[in-house]
């Protein structure tokens, strides 16, 4: 970007020659960052990981639908060796608690549950589920956060004292007991096509209580980013405060909300998984990592492993590559929030 | 000073105040057909308002500026005042009457020289409270809130013969019942509000008082509540004996409402269980202790372990022992905490069966205290070994290092003296779960602590309970913080209190 100088002020102000002799080259915040990512193979490995988590639940959406419109048959049609349309077909009922084994059908690869269900399918199918959780309720929690917080710091007073003391009260009940009394709190509880006791209602409690860290962290930065030049004179020349918040708090402040939404994805994935273990999570039926461990919790003592190893597995391999992007985007956005 | 310690106290009121608010939010305005869930599905609508009414969830929800119609038995019988027929009526439904069974009489009926009748006796009937009940309110308004679902068998004629004949002699105890097979009528009669001009069907209410008399009073052409009174105080043969009036109202009524119940409840932790009766301070006074043994050492190990590794990993900083030890962290923070838990039972289950589950031994804590630190421990040392890493890298450590200090007197005394703030605002976040132990742990442990105890509650729907851990939770949590605060003081002085 050249910037144009005139020649008086160059003149008056020192240094100014320079920047026109030599147009200066535009190395914003969000190009530094790029440029650190795609210089480091682990960000970029982790990330690989995700996008491939994001593509088997991507298909696991697609599989859900296909299969509910009989194209393709439903994990319990494969169990029972039925195909789409529930007609038996000359492969056999899948064994029930069938240890892996990679000679029979795909389906069995990773073994079956007491229902003859496929394991592998099922944990494909619970990425789904962890991948919808973390991203929608990250896509509530914040923009929340990040709208509440720049209001708290920009305008101070009562506005900050109402948003402190929202966002105190939630943080003194501790996030799993909120989560549980929130999902309870849901129970039969529907709106439209909306069902708050299954999943939905999971969206909504993870969004409602963790847009807090994204709104302290932002909070904090406003009030710092208020007291600065740049915003004193956009106030001094008659700006509105909530052009000044729209067009020069909020960019400014939008890398916490992609670290926070980085973070807060790796929270509400494990919350999701603790939740449907304790049964308040997804509905009964629908699979997922969490209710796969509930379910191999018994079997593990009877000699079956697979079940849990394979949702336990699933679900590491996902934080692990999370929490390394997450740091990785931390370092790269926030110089200052730096691990050493 | 004084005027910073006062306003952060203020400040944590409100918070507590605030999360008050939300646990009626939550387990109270959301309660759905609680008393469905306790009663049963199939108990009749009056075994269902006598449970609401005995639990409080009959009053009005944030301000009571309602009122309610109330019949008061002024014999002095030991029998309990009930409906003894409704004929051919929606009678008592239609009025919301229900027996009283838990509120004691009003200390007015009973003289001061007569003995206090049994508390049990119930002589009071009362309505359902209506907003703003005065004579002028017409007759369907006081059903309004009743919670009135049409029974699913058709009541033949017959049938209600047959009760009523029945009543007559049958113990009062049976009444409840007598009065079921009117619903179907009251229900039909309330959806379409009676008006003077249609052959409105005959309401005739007999009530039974406590000395054993009965009272006939027909309420056929009553619209408002004004003549349901009418039709009792002046009734010809009444003679006082049953009063009709309505429940006072005074500046203090207002605050007569489940929010303000509520509140009370939760901070003098009166509740009693829905389930069984009990009190929530007995409930948790024999949990308590369970997830204290668990919690504590393990907390305490925990804690203990991820200080110590992490000073040494930040002060071998970029070391190989460094790049191991954080390599592990980040390895141990994606390990799922049920993974560690259903491993570790496993293991214990292999090796030492009667300790992979219940507290018949004391032994059965190690397993899992042992689990909750290690699942910990990659977290809180990745998180203590940053804060340690801004302190080893000044200036007085290396002029320790100089001098010859040897290596745990430079991390024990001068590095943690100097992280104190983070590290304690970290231990302090944590004694919310110190209460309640770990959920998961105790439920797969079967170790009776309060973990295990909200879990149940949740199961079974036990709202108070549940409202009472919560709260317990809250409080404790907003009483560390707050203590923390304060505390700063005394282990940085750099920090000034405004």
């Amino acid at each position: 970007m050249a910037i144009e100088v005139k020649s008086q002020d160059a003149a008056r102000v020192p240094g100014t020659q320079r920047i026109e002799a030599k147009p200066l080259v535009g190395r914003s915040l969000w190009s530094d960052a790029v440029g650190r990512l795609r210089r480091d193979w682990t960000a970029k490995l982790c990330l690989a990981v995700i996008a491939l988590y994001a593509l088997v639940a991507i298909g696991g959406v697609f599989y859900e639908a296909l299969a509910a419109h009989d194209v393709v048959p439903t994990l319990d049609e494969y169990a029972q060796g039925l195909n789409a349309r529930g007609v038996p077909v000359d492969r056999p009922p899948a064994p029930t608690n069938a240890a892996p084994n990679l000679r029979a059908h795909w389906t069995q690869w990773l073994g079956t549950d007491w229902n003859g269900k496929s394991a592998l399918l099922k944990t494909l199918l619970g990425a789904k589920v962890s991948m919808s959780v973390g991203l929608i309720a990250n896509l509530i929690a914040v923009p929340i956060g990040l709208l509440l917080g720049a209001i708290a710091g920009y305008f101070g007073r009562w506005r900050d004292s109402v948003i402190v003391w929202l966002f105190s009260t939630l943080a003194s009940i501790p996030g799993i007991i909120l989560l549980i009394a929130i999902k309870y709190a849901f129970q039969g509880v529907r709106w439209g096509p909306l069902d708050f006791s299954g999943i939905h209602g999971l969206y909504v409690a993870l969004g409602v209580i963790s847009w807090i860290g994204t709104c302290r962290l932002v909070r904090a930065e406003t009030l710092k980013l208020r007291e600065l030049d740049y915003v004193m004179a956009a106030r001094a020349s008659g700006r509105k405060s909530m052009s000044i918040l729209l067009r020069h708090i909020l960019p400014n402040v939008l890398h916490i909300a992609i670290i926070s939404f980085s973070l807060g994805f790796v929270g509400a994935v494990q919350s999701e998984v603790i939740l449907s273990y304790l049964g308040l999570g997804v509905p009964v039926g629908q699979p997922s990592w969490g209710s796969m461990i509930n379910a191999a919790r018994m079997d593990l003592v009877a000699g079956r492993w697979w079940e849990f190893t394979a949702a336990v597995t699933a679900m590491f391999f996902l934080v692990l590559a999370l929490n390394i992007f997450g740091d990785r985007l931390r370092d790269a956005l926030d110089p200052r929030l730096r691990n050493v | 000073m004084l005027l910073y310690v006062l306003r952060r106290i203020g400040w944590s009121l409100l918070t507590v105040f605030g999360v008050m608010v939300l646990t009626f939010l939550l387990f109270r305005l959301s309660a759905g057909d609680i008393a469905a869930a306790h009663v049963g599905e199939k108990a009749t609508e009056r075994a269902k308002a006598v449970f609401l009414h005995k639990y409080g969830y009959h009053l009005p929800t944030l301000l009571n500026v309602h009122r309610r119609l109330v019949l008061t038995d002024a014999t002095d019988g030991n029998r309990p005042l009930n409906v003894a027929d409704a004929k051919g009526s929606n009678a008592a439904e239609a009025l919301g009457l229900i027996l009283e069974t838990v509120e004691a009489p009003p200390p007015t009926e009973a003289g001061d020289d007569e003995p206090p009748p049994p508390a049990v006796v119930p002589r009071v009937l009362v309505g359902h409270y209506v907003p703003f009940l005065d004579d002028q309110t017409p007759l369907p308004a006081l059903t309004r809130n009743a919670p009135l679902a049409p029974q699913a068998k058709a009541p033949a004629p017959k049938a209600g013969e047959e009760a009523a004949t029945q009543s007559a002699t049958a113990e009062p105890a049976t009444q409840p019942g007598t009065a079921e097979p009117s619903t179907q009528p009251t229900t039909a009669q309330a959806s379409s509000p009676p008006t003077t001009g249609e052959a409105a069907p005959r309401a005739i209410m007999v009530f039974r008082l406590s000395d054993g008399t009965e009272l006939k009073v027909d309420f056929t052409g009553a619209t408002t509540a004004g003549d349901v009174l009418e039709a009792v105080n002046r009734h010809p043969h009444n003679d006082g004996r049953l009063v009709a009036s309505f429940s006072p109202r005074g500046p203090l009524t207002v605050f007569d409402s489940q929010f303000f119940h509520h509140l009370q409840r939760s901070v003098t932790f009166q509740a009693r269980s829905l389930r069984d009766e009990r009190k929530l301070t007995a409930i948790i006074a024999q949990h308590g202790p369970a997830s204290l043994a668990v919690s504590v050492p393990a907390l305490g190990i925990g804690w203990a372990m991820a200080i110590i590794v992490a000073s040494l990993v930040a002060y071998y900083r970029g070391s190989w022992g460094d790049k191991i030890g954080v390599f592990l962290s980040v390895l141990g923070m994606a390990v799922p905490f049920l993974a560690f838990l259903i491993l570790g039972q496993w293991i214990t289950f292999h090796l030492a069966p009667a300790r992979a589950y219940g507290t018949f031994y004391p032994s059965n804590v190690y397993v899992p205290v042992l689990i909750i630190a290690l699942a910990s421990l990659g977290g809180q040392v990745r998180f203590y070994r940053t804060i340690i890493l801004d302190e080893t890298n000044r200036d007085y450590v290396r002029t320790a290092r100089a001098k010859g200090v040897p290596l745990p007197g430079i991390l024990f005394k001068h590095v943690l003296k100097n992280c104190m703030l983070p590290i304690l605002t970290n231990v302090i976040m944590t004694i919310p779960f110190l209460i309640l132990g770990n959920l998961l742990v105790e439920q797969s442990f079967g170790i009776a602590g309060l973990g295990d105890l909200m879990i149940s509650s949740i199961q079974s729907r036990d709202e108070t309970i549940m409202n009472g851990l919560v709260f317990l939770l809250a409080l404790v949590y907003t009483a560390g913080i707050l203590v923390t605060d304060l505390s700063y003081t005394l282990f940085d002085p750099r920090v000034r209190l405004r």
